[in-house]
């Protein structure tokens, strides 16, 4: 409570004249119990999937009728989070809804198997298509967050047939620092952006532990896919990265940070063509910090290091190229701090001995 | 980085900041970080990106293993790198961070050259022998640091050399399958470990939130995995497992409900005991039963059941910790 009466008394400073309340605080969710409710809600879906599949064969034997039932699951999951005021009933919705879409993956499978040209790419994207779809209608923040997160993985699986796999995180990263960076565009949407964008952020992590591994959708369903602007994907993803980074500064330039900022574009745009998730995760780290938002800065952690363990594995390079481009870019990022601290007098703004950092 | 983004959404929610003040609530709010937050932050991560670059530029170079360049050069330069990084720590002019940084490098240079010993002189030595022998030396200067991420760096070596031990040992007596061995060294080990920070964090102040969480994970996916293990390959009989099991999800509820409340380790346990549970169902109705339709229903009926339990469960300990 006192720190919503610091908080009150700090927008009272700042001129801002606050209402009463018009609804009671409501306590949030936190996210373990969210993750709880999604790893039972799709084990459940799981289940249920196996019913019909055993108990309605017909369903499954027939593209049209699978679909046909896997609309109406959803038809129905979208009513019952209308009406859901209990746990139970939206924990219901949420399976049903799960089934409802495995259906519609199994009836894509199905009716674009006969398909002479890819036919992976085609369930994807029609995948990416139904998850963009219900990631934006759907009354529910837990199923928000799950179709944005299936749908970056739908995309990167359709751009992956294509050879253009990389494109996909630049842009779930563009999509993902747009989204955070609107967060309180209106009252009303916070909630909704923050599903949309946790969803995003997972599915990045996803995206980088999957090339990370050296494996792909592309290894699992078709070894042969190519595309003639293959070759523009390093750069279409490093632009992507560059641009995020771009808007980031944009936006904080509002809070005057230090002018050496701006030429982190550029940087980042040489090192994520080299090394795509090293960028992505320092794009994270630094959104995380701008909106004050620890999980964001966290997870960027994470993908910080996925990016560098997956640079060791980049086959473009020896070992000795990748070891030399390292020992110069840690000698140039040390002798850049040491120019802000000399130069630019930041010592000033220093941390004391005892701030930072945790004792043990 | 202190944040009242909680307290600022909850206002707005409530309509407490009219609609057409909230950008400039945001930014009053102080949710953003100041001119001087960016100079230290930007600081921070220059100084860890860079000292970190440094590190793995040896590591890659040593893995590359350049055969022209004599076995006393790449001693010579790793060890340099060694002192190095260990002469910036004790530096007296040194920030407690810089002294962080170097120590982080410093440990990471010594795998670096036992990797190196092993690589020049193919001692045919076990994978578990490298890690173990990596955490050994490091300790002192992981105590020394007393610093957060870098323990739990040190504990990661550590699972790593227990792990790769009984996977090839196999248990004490020789007993148990190898993997199983694996998972009961990491369980007790990652167990043994929460405790002692659990008493730290309440006698001596350390550093709680991540580093316990990620200790309990250490703790409650093997012990998990085990009871999978027991389930699809024997079902429920006898085991150590059996009464292992049960009992850790009584001491963590226990702890973790009345000790020290913390929702993210019983919904951690909830997880754990609803994936147990639904296959034992799945054991019990499926493979033993005979695949009908019915039973698929049920099964899914009752994971519902016992995930919205949970949910319902957890939000009102939730309210109730909150509250106290």
């Amino acid at each position: 409570m006192n720190s919503i009466n610091d908080l009150k008394a700090r927008l009272n400073q700042a001129g801002i004249v606050l209402n009463e309340p018009a609804t009671p605080a409501s306590l949030e969710t936190p996210w373990v119990v969210r993750v709880l409710q999604a790893f039972s809600g799709w084990l459940a879906a799981l289940f249920l999937l196996g019913f019909v599949a055993m108990g309605v064969v017909f369903v499954v034997e027939s593209p049209a009728a699978s679909l046909g039932l896997g609309l109406a699951m959803i038809g129905a999951a979208y009513g019952l989070f209308r009406k859901a005021r209990s746990d139970v009933l939206e924990h219901l919705a949420l399976a049903v809804s799960l089934a409802g879409q495995l259906l519609i993956a199994w009836a894509a499978v199905a009716f674009w198997e006969e398909s002479a040209t890819s036919l992976w790419a085609l369930v994807a994207w029609s995948l990416f298509g139904l998850q963009s779809v219900l990631a934006l209608v759907m009354p529910s923040l837990l199923h928000r967050t799950f179709s944005a997160f299936a749908a970056s993985l739908a995309l990167y699986m359709a751009l992956a047939m294509s050879a253009m796999a990389l494109v996909a995180s630049g842009f779930v990263l563009l999509a993902l620092t747009l989204l955070w960076l609107n967060e309180f565009r209106g009252p009303g949407s916070i909630r909704v952006v923050q599903a949309w964008g946790y969803g995003l952020l997972l599915g990045l992590l996803v995206m980088q532990g999957l090339a990370h591994s050296g494996q792909s959708f592309v290894f699992w369903f078709d070894a042969h896919s190519t595309s003639v602007l293959a070759w523009s994907a390093p750069w279409l993803s490093a632009v992507m990265v560059a641009l995020s980074l771009a808007l980031l500064l944009y936006n904080v330039a509002k809070s005057k940070p230090h002018w050496s900022l701006y030429l982190s574009p550029i940087a980042l745009l040489l090192i994520s063509f080299y090394a795509p998730g090293v960028g992505q995760g320092l794009v994270v780290v630094l959104l995380g910090f701008a909106m004050g938002h620890r999980l964001v800065m966290g997870l960027g952690v994470l993908s910080l290091l996925m990016g560098i363990g997956s640079y060791y594995y980049w086959l473009d390079a020896t070992l000795l190229t990748k070891a030399l481009t390292l020992l110069f870019t840690g000698g140039v990022l040390l002798t850049l701090r040491l120019a802000l601290h000399k130069w630019l007098s930041i010592e000033g703004n220093m941390p004391s001995p005892s701030e930072g950092g945790h004792g043990k | 980085m202190a944040s009242n983004r909680r307290e600022l959404i909850s206002l707005i929610e409530q309509g407490v900041i009219p609609p057409e003040q909230m950008t400039r609530a945001v930014q009053a709010s102080g949710l953003h970080p100041s001119p001087r937050a960016w100079a230290l932050f930007i600081d921070r991560l220059l100084l860890w990106l860079g000292g970190l670059a440094l590190a793995f530029a040896v590591l890659f170079f040593v893995a590359y293993n350049w055969t022209e360049m004599g076995r006393w050069l790449r001693f010579g330069m790793v060890q340099a790198a060694v002192v190095l990084a260990v002469g910036i720590a004790v530096w007296s002019k040194a920030t407690p961070t810089v002294k962080r940084v170097a120590l982080t490098a410093a440990s990471l240079l010594v795998g670096v050259l036992l990797a190196l010993i092993g690589q020049v002189y193919q001692t045919g030595a076990d994978p578990w022998q490298l890690f173990f022998s990596w955490a050994v030396l490091t300790l002192p200067w992981v105590w020394v640091a007393r610093f957060e991420l870098l323990w739990v760096l040190w504990l990661g070596l550590l699972n790593l050399a227990v792990g790769l031990y009984f996977r090839t040992w196999g248990g004490p007596f020789g007993v148990l399958a190898s993997s199983e061995a694996a998972q009961w060294g990491l369980f007790i080990l990652n167990t043994l470990v929460l405790a002692v920070w659990e008493w730290g964090a309440h006698d001596r102040g350390w550093p709680q939130q991540w580093a316990v969480r990620l200790l309990a994970l250490g703790s409650g996916v093997p012990i998990t995995l085990l009871m999978m293990t027991l389930i699809i390959e024997v079902g429920l009989s006898w085991s150590p497992v059996l009464a292992s099991y049960p009992l850790w999800l009584a001491v963590l509820y226990g702890v973790y409900r009345y000790w020290r409340p913390d929702l993210f380790m019983i919904a951690g346990g909830c997880i754990s005991l609803l994936t147990v549970a639904t296959l034992l169902l799945a054991r019990l109705l499926l493979w033993e039963g005979d695949w009908q339709e019915g039973s698929l229903m049920l099964i899914a009926i009752a994971v519902l059941a016992m995930g919205a339990g949970a949910v319902v469960w957890l939000k009102r300990l939730h309210q109730e910790m909150s509250q106290s």
